[in-house]
């Protein structure tokens, strides 16, 4: 028979157990996590954005909501602006967050009305430092084609898993956005108001 | 006192679930912020952006030179091959369109092999020689792709890349006319490429100047074919075309010459701040 005294030891012990195992196992719940994020996230951008007879203007709004709910945009346009985020001023950055959010809805919504049904699979995802899940997923293409590669860099602030980058065939999203805004500053003359310019019409034109 | 074990027990649970971070079961946690929708504001906010460790990919000391470069290759392009790579996709049907490409891509095997040997990629150049084999019997001639068909998936590898690979910089990045964006190992790796391809060689000893230019100009035009809608899409929404090109050929050079593997300590796009400075559960951010 146990005495009181191993009795708690045991239960002590016991309660270790409990504890150490989920965080030993916490890697693979944060990337099992960020599987099924991207899996859900295929689907609902397929069901809420592919349809044919959407109009327009319901497929941006749609589209901006998926945006916000599963990219961590703010940050991914603080890092596209690099070096030049501290010298924006704080209307400049205000407007710059709506300017760089308009920007990604002009530019991918239309392609969601060309979708003709192919399919995201999930191939695996890599935990990097704990803090960062790659998704790597490809998109399955005809017989003989290899598929495309597509790698989502995510990260769960909160337990709430967000996007910061999109990787197609080795390019970032992210990456080629900073190089050309860094470009469009350095012809400006390192002006922000500059690239800002540049944007609102970029975004005028694409919305007609 | 079994009870109790069933007490400890979600005692426990309960204790762990906060410290487990990226919640016990994210599909409830997907839901949740989805229909709710997460305070952006508070996930953005940043104080320690910390820029200095930042990798600038954008050095580009012969910019005013690849700039005119650049604008000249696009005049052509607009006025010449865009022109040539619409007319090519309207009127040859799809599937000649893919025999077209096959042909060419299977006429680059001895390349292909070559490369992938000089890289020590032993079972890419098994590939290789797979495909040469089916695709020149079962293919007929390299038009259909017939191994792709088996899984034998077509890669493109060329001296560039085996340069790169045995550890030469790539050098300035460099616009060529014509040939368009480029540096000086790749530069070299064409020069080499042509020199020692066999069927150029051929070509050379028997006269027949015609092959060699005749395959240069099919293979320009179907890859700035098979680029349209790329291009296309890509210029309309750049604020920088020659920027955004420059950033593209880079990352794929890259991604090529690391096979599609991961780089291990790939510093770009880093994102190697903190975004996510939160209150109260930033434990939950960082796991170890």
């Amino acid at each position: 028979m146990m005495n009181k005294r191993q009795f708690l030891v045991a239960l002590i012990a016991v309660s270790c157990l409990l504890l150490v195992k989920p965080v030993a196992a916490q890697a693979d719940d944060f990337t099992d996590g960020a599987v099924k994020f991207i899996e859900t996230l295929a689907d609902d951008a397929v069901q809420s954005l592919t349809a044919k007879d959407i109009e327009k203007k319901e497929r941006i709004v749609r589209f901006r909501a998926l945006l916000k709910n599963n990219f961590a945009v703010k940050a991914i346009g603080r890092w596209v602006l690099g070096r030049y985020w501290r010298k924006a001023t704080n209307e400049e950055k205000e407007e710059y967050n709506k300017l760089f959010e308009d920007l990604i809805v002009a530019t991918y919504v239309n392609r969601f009305e060309e979708f003709s049904g192919e399919t995201l699979k999930v191939v695996k995802a890599i935990n990097q430092n704990g803090k960062d899940a790659i998704v790597k997923s490809e998109i399955v293409r005809p017989a003989g084609q290899p598929p495309v590669r597509v790698d989502w860099r995510v990260r769960a602030p909160n337990g709430t898993y967000k996007i910061v980058d999109v990787l197609v065939e080795g390019v970032s999203m992210s990456q080629t956005q900073r190089s050309e805004f860094s470009s469009v500053i350095k012809r400006e003359g390192g002006e922000v108001a500059g690239l800002l310019a540049a944007l609102r019409t970029k975004t005028e034109v694409l919305r007609d | 006192m079994g009870a109790l074990c069933v007490l400890l027990v979600s005692v426990g649970l309960i204790s762990i679930s906060p410290k487990s971070g990226h919640a016990a079961d994210p599909g409830i946690a997907i839901k949740f912020h989805v229909v709710d929708g997460p305070d952006l504001k508070q996930i953005a906010e940043i104080e320690d952006l910390d820029l200095s460790s930042e990798n600038d990919p954008d050095i580009d000391p012969l910019e005013g030179f690849n700039r005119v470069m650049f604008g000249f290759n696009e005049m052509l392009d607009v006025l010449l091959l865009r022109p040539a790579a619409e007319f090519y996709t309207k009127v040859l049907p799809p599937p000649f369109q893919r025999g077209v490409r096959n042909f060419l891509r299977n006429l680059r095997s001895p390349i292909i092999l070559a490369n992938d040997l000089l890289q020590g990629e032993m079972d890419r150049a098994g590939v290789t020689v797979s495909r040469f084999l089916i695709n020149s019997t079962l293919g007929i001639g390299g038009f259909s792709d017939q191994a792709g068909r088996m899984g034998y998936y077509y890669h493109n590898e060329d001296f560039g890349q085996t340069f790169a690979v045995w550890g030469s910089g790539q050098g300035p990045y460099l616009v060529l006319p014509v040939l368009g964006p480029s540096n000086p190992r790749d530069l070299v790796g064409s020069v080499v490429e042509y020199l020692v391809d066999p069927v150029n060689i051929w070509a050379n000893n028997t006269d027949r100047d015609w092959v060699p230019i005749s395959r240069t100009v099919a293979t320009g035009v179907e890859r700035r074919a098979a680029a349209l809608e790329l291009l296309d899409e890509a210029k309309k929404s750049s604020l920088d075309y020659y920027a955004t090109i420059r950033s593209l050929y880079q990352q794929r050079r890259a991604d090529e010459i690391r096979n599609g593997e991961d780089a291990e300590n790939r510093p770009a796009p880093g994102f190697s701040y903190n975004f996510f400075r939160s209150g109260p559960n930033q434990a939950s951010g960082e796991q170890h």
